[in-house]
């Protein structure tokens, strides 16, 4: 029990997944790792437990609970000193960010000035360290420094720049493209994303949409929609399951009035449905697209 | 001719076989700490060489997956765009030497040398400790037989197990004092995961025990960064183009119709 209760909130956090979540699982999840936490504390390595606290107080933040979320900051601060760990400041900043933006900023602008203080050595050159080196503290930045979508993108550009293989900032600056509508570009972000992690079904399945999304915009020839479809097949030969890649490829069906696919990725979607192989919101999504396709 | 059985002394069991074990594993325990104290804290790295190193291994994962692209000329775009991107100097840490035969001194680097600090400092804590025990046991036990053991062996054991005993008809199975020092020392690690309850600590501290050797990068050595930039870019140019989208319908046909 112990083992299971562990792994799945790990693998929660791992993922990302709980900054997802709707409200009431979110209280649910919030309450378990609660209780879990004062339990299992003594029982936990200290690797998992300051990871399981890291989830807790994200848990808390998100279901504003200020006081608690503090506390579990504190318990950090009592192992960790925020004049070593750049981790424990990019920590506090989502605390200090309640207060506003500005401030975070200003927290992480102060933070950062002993992190990067030059040490003394008996050894060799004092090496100087840049305000950049802080990588953790760049990246919180971006998010907490950018007023408008133009300067966000740009943000997240420069950034890029300095970290070419964080995959999650270029997920991240595709989707800021799609709301622009710039959808070339996000495509190219999402390869990007592809040659690093050639296995992500999700990623497939994205470039797969925006390759309809661009055909729907300006109605190009059917090489987009093509394009579209191998994409979503890619995402389905790497999961069989993955729901939102078969609702892709039945929309793509329709466009190109492909019958044939048409009919195998809809009673695929009703097998899926009647048996139950997934959870109950996908389910429900499920319906809905076949409802709205007729 | 058969050696007639020694009379082994009970006592030597309480004072030579118990005494030797109790401080191995002290030992072992204090080392532990120790070593945890003088592990070397977390460095912050400078972002010129983060961005140098990760924009080369991006080059890497794209000689890796180029697959993921769906047309030749799409992955040619990107190959033309890296190689005017990556031509220049733009993403280097440092510029190039000008004078190509310069050979850098390792010392001059500070990582380098911090890194050279460290094992010795292992070094020092992993041999100092080791020959203190060894030196004890020797000082005041050599020469000593002090069990023996209850299966027979062959020959082979007699000088694993028989140090510092110069008795070439002695029985195998008797064992001396500086052989149980080693005996201790390669067979504590279940008495060590006991004691300190973390797999992580004990595993480092059998690893220090059997010292495994260790090559330590040396800076200056290998080819300079440019020199792989340009390297890997011609890799990327010379790839034998095949899509991972190639046939995907079919495929997908077989399986779903």
């Amino acid at each position: 029990m112990l083992e299971q209760v562990k792994e799945r909130l790990l693998l929660l956090f791992r993922t990302g997944k709980y900054a997802q979540l709707s409200p009431e699982d979110l209280e649910k999840i919030y309450q378990v790792s609660k209780t879990f936490l004062r339990l299992n504390e003594s029982k936990l390595a200290p690797l998992e437990y300051y990871t399981l606290l890291e989830l807790h107080y994200f848990l808390c933040l998100l279901t504003t609970r200020d006081t608690e979320a503090k506390t579990a900051l504190d318990r950090f601060s009592d192992r960790f000193e925020a004049k070593d760990s750049e981790k424990l400041v990019v920590l506090k900043s989502y605390y200090v960010e309640i207060l506003g933006k500005k401030d975070a900023l200003e927290y992480l602008e102060k933070a950062a000035v002993p992190l990067i203080q030059t040490r003394p050595s008996l050894t060799a050159e004092p090496v100087q360290h840049h305000e950049k080196d802080l990588r953790q503290i760049e990246k919180r930045k971006v998010a907490l420094k950018s007023d408008s979508r133009a300067s966000y993108i740009k943000n997240l550009l420069e950034y890029i720049n300095d970290t070419p293989l964080d995959y999650e900032s270029w997920m991240e600056l595709a989707e800021q493209y799609v709301a622009l509508g710039e959808y070339e570009k996000a495509y190219d972000c999402v390869q990007e994303v592809l040659v690093g992690v050639p296995a992500a079904y999700v990623v497939w399945c994205r470039a797969g949409e925006l390759c309809r999304l661009m055909f729907l915009r300006d109605g190009r020839g059917k090489e987009v929609l093509q394009q579209a479809t191998r994409s979503f097949m890619r995402a389905i030969e790497l999961c069989e399951l993955h729901t939102r890649s078969w609702c892709g490829l039945l929309a793509v069906a329709r466009d190109l009035k492909d019958k044939k696919l048409e009919a195998v990725a809809r009673n695929k979607l009703e097998q899926i449905v009647e048996e139950g192989r997934t959870n109950d919101t996908d389910v429900q999504r499920i319906r809905d697209v076949l409802a709205l396709i007729g | 001719m058969p050696v007639p059985d020694l009379v082994l002394d009970p006592a030597l069991k309480l004072w030579v076989l118990l005494p030797i074990s109790v401080v191995m594993v002290l030992v072992g325990i204090l080392r532990s700490y120790i070593s945890v104290l003088l592990q070397p804290k977390m460095k912050l790295q400078d972002y010129k060489l983060v961005r140098e190193q990760q924009h080369l291994a991006r080059l890497r994962t794209y000689r890796r997956n180029y697959s993921v692209f769906w047309a030749k000329q799409e992955l040619q775009n990107k190959i033309d765009f890296f190689i005017s991107e990556y031509s220049g100097t733009k993403y280097l840490k440092e510029l190039p030497p000008s004078d190509p035969n310069e050979i850098k001194n390792p010392l001059a680097d500070a990582n380098s040398s911090d890194f050279l600090l460290q094992m010795v400092k292992n070094n020092f804590a992993n041999y100092v400790p080791q020959t203190l025990i060894m030196w004890w046991v020797n000082y005041f036990f050599k020469g000593y037989v002090v069990m023996r053991l209850p299966f027979n062996l062959t020959g082979n054991f007699k000088s694993m197990l028989q140090q510092s005993i110069d008795t070439t008809d002695l029985d195998v199975t008797y064992v001396s004092a500086i052989s149980w020092y080693f005996v201790n020392l390669l067979g504590l690690k279940s008495i060590y995961s006991l004691l300190l309850d973390d797999g992580d600590i004990v595993n480092q501290l059998m690893a220090q025990q059997q010292q495994q050797p260790m090559v330590p990068p040396i800076a200056g050595a290998g080819p300079s960064v440019d020199k792989q930039f340009k390297a890997e870019l011609e890799n990327l140019q010379i790839v034998p183009f095949k899509s991972c989208l190639d046939g995907i319908e079919s495929r997908f046909a077989e399986k779903w119709e």
